[in-house]
Formats: structure tokens, C-alpha cells, sequence
């Protein structure tokens, strides 16, 4: 093939950019460690890339979510742990008095320590969580649910659930129906007291041991059921947890440079780029001309 | 009978023709990096002999040498292709770098994209049904909000700026297409007056080859050679070009049908950068639609319900965002904003229908209409519908990207084929340089030394 001067020279120009360019895209790959820089540089994994980060997006706002239901859910589960422990106290009071050699003075001072567990139960009733919320008020949790008026509990709250979203489409209620049982605990402590004080011991015994008993073991059950809701946020966490390590190792495999592969690319481009820059500097000198002496 | 001096003047013949031939060497050397430039040749043939009377009859004498043409080297077949590489590289060349601004524009490779934000909006109304109670949440929903109608509203206006400056673009290509055609037309009109005096006119068809190639790079074209040397041009079914005159393209044109508008004609065009500002104009007013599309699904998704419930506020029927009351209809991406009410204060923002301070009832479901299937959207969710979109655009750019690799080189390919019929080389040039120069000096010594014989004669007359 015949092969003018002009085309001699921009066959080189044309080589040499093509390499430059190669070898510069290879050196801003290792410089930023990402091989993405525009979708279209891997359109193939554009959709995956983007969906990856959404889910991965979504899953650390859940994480998220489940932290602030722990939360809740360890609230309510230590002041139902301290309501249980006071019911357990009221019992053996119960126990206490029912007993005939127990002196009326003694059944007067039990019915005053008995009085002091019913305001701590009104407290624990109306226990706050982390954001200043009631967290036994229901969803109408901005002012104190539990009142007492003579001697009764009354609940103002709403029975309506807090929930949090713990995966798409998925809920979990952290709130906890307690305003019966806290009623009928406090209802149980206010009869004790009162049998305390008319030294009714038939009463205490028939009627207000079992009683208390009773309501001890519903806060249990509610304590319960609250530990294996707080157990069930701890394993999704780790589910979660997982899933983000995975969807990052995804994402990373997808836009991030696999640095040892991209800097003996660097390499293996600068050698054709100088390869190609000895080439043109070795043609150049050729001409005619200089065997015309 | 020849003349006595028969020899003195065809060996005078022949000096001057390889004068004539060093010169147009000469010309190639000095053209050697000139644009289009067609490498001459001369050619020379035998002059018509003289006949002379012999003992033995009538003999042919040579009478030396004549230059019967001195032509341009080309190869038409080459022209035609690089005709329509030219076409296809430069529509893909236009196509690949508005895609690739389009690209940019939506960002979605970094986290900078509407799709990350939308993601951010619904975990924000994930966070803020999960924690109703948290004035936080409330103010991180109203960032988030903001935050995705900015973008989606700043992506819009880029969009928008970029179709402005692409039909500014398509309209210079019009000016420059129509240049160039007045360009083909007085040149037909000088090689026809040079063809009428029997000259061969090869610097202006030079320029005439030139003007074509960059014509078809604009455009799709096709062209035909006249008897009379002039070349008419046509683009699709529009006579650009013919042997006598010469019509403007119109610049009005319909993106969606690929055509310009002659009147009450459309021209379809099939090639060259103009098509490609044309698909670059649909490709972005396809995006600039999906933006419309995408803000009006959120409006009337979260809008309804979100009036329906009471807000910290104590009020109700207040939009999450800005809509315009019925009967007129929303009005797409270009004002996409919060409602006044939600960014006057994050406290207008429900979070359940009962406005009880616990209720994140509402706001859970906003979160969960991240995945809801919307038949407005083609049964597809709202991240799903915007992927989509921008995945479009990516394959399309990385398609279009190679394409245009390809078509380069298939330019490259071409034009080094044409350079290796037409193109000048130093080295052939200066071995013919050599060559002529030798048979000039071949021609020279003949003359003297006729010279010489010739004054032996006259000395013998002495």
C-alpha cells in the first residue's frame, strides 16, 4: 500500500492520543479507586448499582427504626420489671398482714408503705421514653395517661399502636396495651390497703393474696412479651446488619477499582504509550532527503 | 522532410515538459499538508510523429513529447464511502456528547442523584412514622422533601437550559449546511466556465470534494456529476443543489419525526449531525417528561392522604406538595416545591390521620409506597420508573459512545484509503523530483550536443 506523508504522521498522532488517553483513564482509575465515573462507563450494572444503593439506603433507615424500638421496648420493659418487683413486694405485704400475731399498728404501717408503692406504680405507669413521650399513653403519649382520683386509676390515653417499619412492608408494634393491668394492679394494692387498715384478715388472705398474686403474673406476661419483642428486634438487627455488609461488598464490586488489576493496567498502558512515542521518534527521522547527499 | 532543426526543438519540447513536471512536483510537495489536497500527476504521451522517405519507403520519425493532461488521483467509490462514514460518525458523535451531558445532568452515578433522594424521602417518612413523637424526624421529613423537589427541580431546568442550546445548535447546522451549499454552488458555476474552456478545474474540485465531506457530515446527502461538470446535491427528497441553482434549508423542524419542515413538506433526515441534534432534542424532552411524570405521581400519591389527616398543628387539608387546585392540572416538574404550609413549618407535616402525637400511621404508609406498583407508571414502583429512565439514558450513551468509536474509525479507515490514493508523499514526490530532473538533464545534454553537431556543419560552410 502506498502511504502518504500526511497519513504517516497522523497514524502516529492517532496512536500516540489513543494511548495517552488509555493510559490516562487507567491512572484516574488507581488516583480515585472508582471505575465508574458516569453510569454509562458499565451501563450493563447501571440498574443494580442504583437499586443496591436504594435497598442499602432502606435498610440503614430500618436499622435505624430498630434502634429507637429498642429503645422503647427496653423503656416499657424496665418499668414493667419494676411494677412486677412491687407487686412481688405487695404480696409479701399482703402475706404480712394476713397473719393474726401481726399487731393492727404494724397492718396501719404496712397500709402507709403500701400507699408509697401505689405512687411509685402511678410513675412507672406514666414512664417516659427517650423523646419525652409516654410510652403506656398509647398514641395520645404527650400528656400524662394515668390520673388517680379517690383512690381509682383512670387511664386517658388511647389503645392505639406505635409502630416502626422494620423491612418494606413490614411493621412492628413497640408499644404495649398496659392500661388495664396497671388499673387493676393499682385497683388490688387500694383494696389491700384498705383490708390493711380495717384489719379485715379474712379478706387479706382470700382475697387479696390471690388477687395480688394475679396481677403479678399478668405484668410477668406482659414483661414477657415485650423481652421476646425486644429479643426479635436484636436478631433483626443482625439480619440487617448482614444484609448491609453484603449489599456494600456489592456496590463496591460494582463501582470500586480492583486496585492491584488497575495498576499493572497503569503499567502495561504506559509501557504501549511509550512504545508508541519510540515509534514515532524512530519514523520521524526517515526520509528521502537525508540519503540524497 | 523534417526541418534541420527538428532535433534542437523537440529535445526544447521535451526540457519544457519536465519543467512542467518538476513544477507540478513541485505543486504536490508544496501541498503536502493542504486539507483535501488531491495529489497531481502529469501525464505525458508522444507527440504525433513526422514521416520520413527512406531508400527502403516512408518511415515514422519521433517528434519527442507532449503533456496531454496533468489530473487529479482519486478514487470516486473511496469519496462515496467516506461520504456516508462521515454521516454516520457525525450523527453518533453528536448523539454520544448530548448523551453524555444528559448523563452528567441527572448525576446519579455519585449519590448526588434523584434517585438518592428519593430514597432519602421515604426513609424519612420511614423515620418519621417509626418515631412520630420526634420534632427531629418531623424537620429531617421537610429536609428531604426539600432536597427532592430541588433536584428534581434544578435537573428539570438543566434539561431545559440543554434543549434551548440544542435547538440553538440544530439551527446553526441549518446556516451551516446552507453555507455550505451556496459554497457547492458557486464552485459548480466557476468548474462549468473552466470545463467550457477545456480546462480541467482541479483545485476547485478540490475544494468542491471538500465542501461535500463536510456537508455530509452534517447531513445525509446524495450527490450526482454532470456532463458539464457541475454536481447537484440532495438531501433526502430536497433538492439542495442542482446544475443551476441553489435552495435554503428551512430550520424549522419536528424532533419527534426526525424531519425538517419545508412548508407544508417534511424532509426526513437520515443522517449527519443534524439528525443527531435531532434525537438529542428527543432524548431530552423524553427525560424532561419523565421528571413531569415522576413529580406528578408524588403529588397525587402523598397530596390526598396527606390532606386527609390532622398535623401537629391542629390543622387539616394541607398538601404535602404545592398543587394547583382543580380543574387545573399539576403542572409537572418545572415548579415541582413543597406546599407553603410544610415549608413554612415542618409542624404542617401529618404523620397520621388521627393527628394524635403517637400516630406515625400515615407516614409508615408513605414509606411503604416506595414499593407500591403504580399503573400510572407502568406497573412499576416510583424508584423503579426513575431507574428505568436513568438507566435509558446510560446504555444509550455507552451505546452510542461506542458506536461513535467505531464509526471514527471507520472514517480513519477510509480517509487513510484515500490518503493512500490521493495523498502527497515526500518520499515518492523527491524520487520523482530526482527522476524528472535527471530526464531534464538527459534532454539538456541532447540539445547541446545537436547544438554542437549542427555548428560542425555550419563551421564546414566556413
Amino acid at each position: 500500500m502506498r502511504v502518504s506523508t500526511n497519513q504517516l504522521y497522523t497514524n502516529h498522532q492517532r496512536s500516540i492520543r489513543q494511548r495517552q488517553t488509555e493510559f490516562s483513564e487507567a491512572q484516574m482509575q488507581v488516583s480515585t479507586g472508582k471505575r465508574i465515573s458516569q453510569l454509562s462507563d458499565d451501563a450493563a450494572a447501571t440498574p443494580y448499582l442504583i437499586q443496591s444503593r436504594s435497598v442499602r439506603a432502606a435498610v440503614e433507615r430500618y436499622q435505624k427504626n430498630l434502634t429507637s424500638g429498642k429503645d422503647f421496648l427496653a423503656n416499657s420493659e424496665s418499668a414493667l420489671n419494676e411494677t412486677a418487683k412491687i407487686m412481688t413486694q405487695g404480696y409479701q405485704l399482703a402475706l404480712q398482714g394476713a397473719t393474726s400475731a401481726t399487731e393492727q399498728t404494724s397492718r396501719d404501717a404496712i397500709a402507709t408503705t403500701i400507699n408509697t408503692l401505689q405512687e411509685r406504680l402511678m410513675n412507672l405507669a406514666n414512664s417516659r421514653g427517650n423523646r419525652g413521650q409516654f410510652i403506656f399513653g398509647g398514641q395520645t403519649n404527650e400528656a400524662a395517661p394515668f390520673t388517680v382520683a379517690s383512690g381509682t386509676l383512670t387511664f386517658n390515653g388511647d389503645t392505639n399502636p406505635i409502630q416502626i417499619e422494620t423491612a418494606p412492608g413490614a411493621r412492628m408494634t413497640v408499644s404495649t396495651d398496659t392500661s388495664a393491668t396497671f388499673i387493676e394492679a393499682y385497683d388490688a394494692l387500694e383494696a389491700l390497703k384498705n383490708n390493711l387498715r380495717g384489719g379485715n384478715i379474712g379478706n387479706l388472705s382470700g382475697l387479696d393474696v390471690p388477687r395480688l398474686q394475679d396481677s403479678f403474673e399478668t405484668m410477668n406476661a406482659l414483661r414477657g412479651d415485650v423481652g421476646a419483642r425486644l429479643q426479635r428486634v436484636g436478631e433483626l438487627e443482625i439480619e440487617n446488619q448482614r444484609r448491609m455488609d453484603e449489599l456494600t461488598s456489592t456496590i463496591s464490586e460494582i463501582e470500586d477499582v480492583d486496585i492491584v488489576e488497575a495498576v499493572s493496567r497503569m503499567q502495561q498502558t504506559q509501557v504501549a504509550y511509550q512504545a508508541a512515542l519510540q515509534a514515532s521518534s524512530v519514523s520521524f527521522n526517515l526520509s528521502l532527503m537525508d540519503f540524497m547527499r | 522532410m523534417p526541418s534541420p532543426f527538428h532535433g534542437i526543438s523537440m529535445a526544447g519540447n521535451a526540457l519544457r515538459a519536465f519543467q512542467r513536471a518538476m513544477e507540478v512536483v513541485g505543486n504536490n510537495m508544496a501541498n503536502v499538508n493542504t486539507r483535501g489536497y488531491s495529489r497531481q500527476t502529469i501525464e505525458m504521451a508522444a507527440s504525433s510523429p513526422t514521416t520520413i522517405y527512406t531508400a527502403s519507403g516512408g518511415q515514422q520519425l519521433g517528434t519527442g513529447v507532449n503533456i496531454s493532461a496533468i489530473a487529479r488521483t482519486r478514487d470516486f467509490f473511496l469519496e462515496s464511502r467516506m461520504q456516508s462514514a462521515l454521516s454516520d460518525f457525525g450523527r453518533s458523535g453528536t448523539l454520544a456528547e448530548s448523551l453524555r451531558s444528559i448523563e452528567g445532568v441527572l448525576n446519579e452515578a455519585g449519590n448526588r442523584g434523584i434517585s438518592s433522594a428519593l430514597d432519602g424521602f421515604f426513609n424519612a417518612f420511614s423515620a418519621l412514622g417509626s418515631s412520630p413523637n420526634d420534632a427531629a424526624a418531623r424537620l429531617e421529613m421537610r429536609n428531604a422533601g426539600v432536597t427532592l423537589t430541588t433536584r428534581i427541580r434544578d435537573t428539570y431546568a438543566r434539561l431545559e437550559d440543554m434543549e434551548t442550546n440544542g435547538t440553538l445548535q440544530l439551527k446553526q447546522q441549518v446556516e451551516q449546511i446552507n453555507d455550505l451549499a451556496n459554497t457547492i454552488h458557486q464552485l459548480n458555476k466557476q468548474i462549468a466556465r473552466e470545463q467550457v474552456m477545456g480546462a480541467g478545474a482541479t483545485n476547485l474540485a478540490d475544494q468542491r470534494d471538500m465542501a461535500i465531506q463536510d456537508l455530509s457530515q452534517l447531513v445525509n446527502l446524495s450527490t450526482q456529476l454532470h456532463p458539464d461538470g457541475t454536481m447537484s446535491v440532495t438531501v433526502s427528497n430536497f433538492s439542495l443543489v442542482d446544475q443551476h441553482t441553489v435552495r435554503t434549508l428551512p430550520d424549522t423542524f419536528d424532533a419527534a419525526s426526525q424531519s425538517i419542515i419545508d412548508g407544508s413538506r417534511s424532509v426526513p433526515i437520515r443522517g449527519g449531525k443534524l439528525l443527531g441534534s435531532l434525537q438529542s432534542l428527543q432524548h431530552l424532552s423524553s427525560a424532561m417528561d419523565s421528571l413531569d411524570t415522576l413529580s406528578n405521581t408524588l403529588r397525587a400519591q402523598i397530596n390526598p392522604l396527606h390532606a386527609s389527616g390532622i398535623n401537629p398543628l391542629g390543622n387539616t387539608g394541607v398538601n404535602f406538595f404545592n398543587d394547583v387546585v382543580p380543574p387545573d392540572l399539576p403542572t409537572g416538574a418545572r415548579d415541582f416545591n413543597l406546599s407553603d404550609e410544610v415549608l413554612a413549618s415542618p409542624d404542617a407535616i401529618v404523620s397520621g390521620v388521627s393527628g394524635a402525637p403517637g400516630d406515625g400511621g400515615l407516614a409508615l404508609q408513605f414509606s411503604e409506597l416506595r414499593n407500591t406498583k403504580l399503573a400510572g407508571l407502568g406497573n412499576k414502583s416510583m424508584l423503579e420508573y426513575w431507574r428505568g429512565t436513568v438507566t435509558g439514558v446510560a446504555s444509550e450513551s455507552s451505546f452510542y459512545k461506542i458506536t461513535n468509536e467505531s464509526h471514527g474509525a471507520i472514517v480513519e479507515q477510509v480517509q487513510s484509503q484515500i490518503d493512500a490514493v490521493s495523498g502527497v508523499s515526500l518520499d515518492d514526490e523527491m524520487a520523482e523530483l530526482v527522476k524528472f530532473q535527471r530526464s531534464y538533464q538527459a534532454a539538456a545534454r541532447v540539445l547541446s550536443i545537436l547544438d554542437s553537431t549542427t555548428e560542425d556543419l555550419l563551421g564546414m560552410l566556413r
